[in-house]
């Protein structure tokens, strides 16, 4: 093969492969929608949804009998689930709460692990609010 | 010690419109402990964080707490109670027994952190104690709290509950935060004073009414469990599910 017909095909290649990754997002270090989106959580869609995970997802995030990301994974397969706008938002409401629980006792072990997951899934994500 | 944290689960399942009250009342529960009843007692322990799960069985650490709502708990003449399992303080919710069942988690919730392990008693004048218990002689007494959650606000109502001055004759304030006894160990319209002397342990009812006889007999009872000095093992084939 003629080399400048080889360096067009391996571009083409590249090109393709580029696009294909484009199409099929995988939840992963990625996952679904992700990228710096506003959701907006004052919808009634997203609490009417969202009271149906809440404790789904407080149980995900007070769980000490796994890793950080575990816990992650656990909360992408919700994300998949019920919607990433649903998860980010109970994520968003219940984290303020617990973070105001732990503010008042430190000694509250688990809503102190429960805040530090809620914030770093959001902020891992590039998840902003309107 | 008390309670850090405390789970509220609800074991009824398929039933979208009533777990969609109960995350409120939890939440209207956590803020009522934080603004209220721990300011109130901040002798006593900083306010747990209370919050509604979908299972309590990551939370098995004995210093958590967890109440469980519950369509028929099948104890006769109480709309909720709170005990131990172990050293693990485990609370109830009956939704059939219980007129207000929001009130009833608030009177159970309190409870659970002033006398988690129903071992605290304080001295009456006339030489009996009294169980340290927030919620019993105020129990009929309630306000409203405002819950939010997802941007959707609701009014719930919480139960009233005895502050430090009610077990002291000597203090003075309110005897309760909605000034519904206005003496120590004084008992509003439809409560009542668990009270011990030398090994007997009786309810004491507000003035005018009868004895509330609520499972006094039952060896899992609140009674049976204060009279044998607490602590009365788990009995077979009783459990409180999580779901």
């Amino acid at each position: 093969m003629a080399p400048g017909v080889r360096f067009w095909l391996q571009l083409l290649f590249l090109w393709a492969f580029l696009l294909s990754m484009q199409g099929c997002r995988t939840p992963g270090s990625t996952g679904p929608g992700v990228g710096s989106k506003l959701i907006d959580c004052g919808t009634h869609e997203v609490f009417e949804a969202g009271i149906k995970y809440l404790g789904r997802v407080n149980s995900t995030i007070t769980d000490q009998m796994v890793d950080d990301s575990t816990t992650r994974a656990k909360l992408i397969n919700l994300a998949i689930e019920a919607g990433e706008n649903v998860i980010a938002c109970l994520l968003r409401d219940q984290g303020s709460k617990y973070a105001d629980a732990a503010a008042h006792n430190p000694a509250d072990v688990e809503s102190v692990i429960a805040e530090r997951r809620a914030e770093s899934f959001i902020r891992e994500r590039g998840i902003q609010f309107k | 010690m008390s309670a850090r944290h405390i789970a509220v689960v609800l074991g009824v399942e398929g039933d979208p419109e009533l777990e969609r009250e109960v995350v409120f009342w939890v939440e209207a529960c956590r803020i009522q402990m934080r603004d209220h009843i721990a300011p109130a007692w901040a002798r006593l322990a900083p306010p747990p964080g209370i919050f509604y799960y979908s299972s309590s069985d990551q939370l098995a650490d004995e210093t958590v707490g967890c109440v469980v709502i519950l369509r028929d708990a099948g104890v006769d003449g109480a709309a909720g109670l709170h005990s131990i399992i172990g050293r693990k303080p485990i609370g109830v919710v009956d939704l059939s027994r219980s007129a207000l069942p929001s009130r009833t988690l608030s009177h159970e919730i309190a409870e659970m952190y002033g006398n988690p392990y129903l071992d605290r008693w304080y001295p009456m004048p006339n030489g009996w104690e009294v169980a340290a218990e927030l919620g019993d002689p105020v129990q009929r007494s309630q306000y409203n709290i405002d819950a939010e959650i997802l941007g959707q606000h609701r009014d719930v109502v919480v139960s009233d509950f005895v502050t430090p001055a009610y077990f002291d004759p000597g203090a003075s304030g309110p005897r309760s935060h909605q000034q519904a006894v206005d003496e120590p160990f004084g008992i509003a319209p439809g409560g009542y004073l668990v009270a011990r002397n030398d090994g007997q342990i009786i309810y004491l009812p507000a003035k005018g009414e009868g004895v509330h006889a609520a499972a006094i007999s039952r060896p899992f009872s609140r009674t049976a469990q204060l009279a044998a000095g607490t602590k009365i093992p788990r009995p077979a084939g009783e459990s409180f599910p999580s779901r």
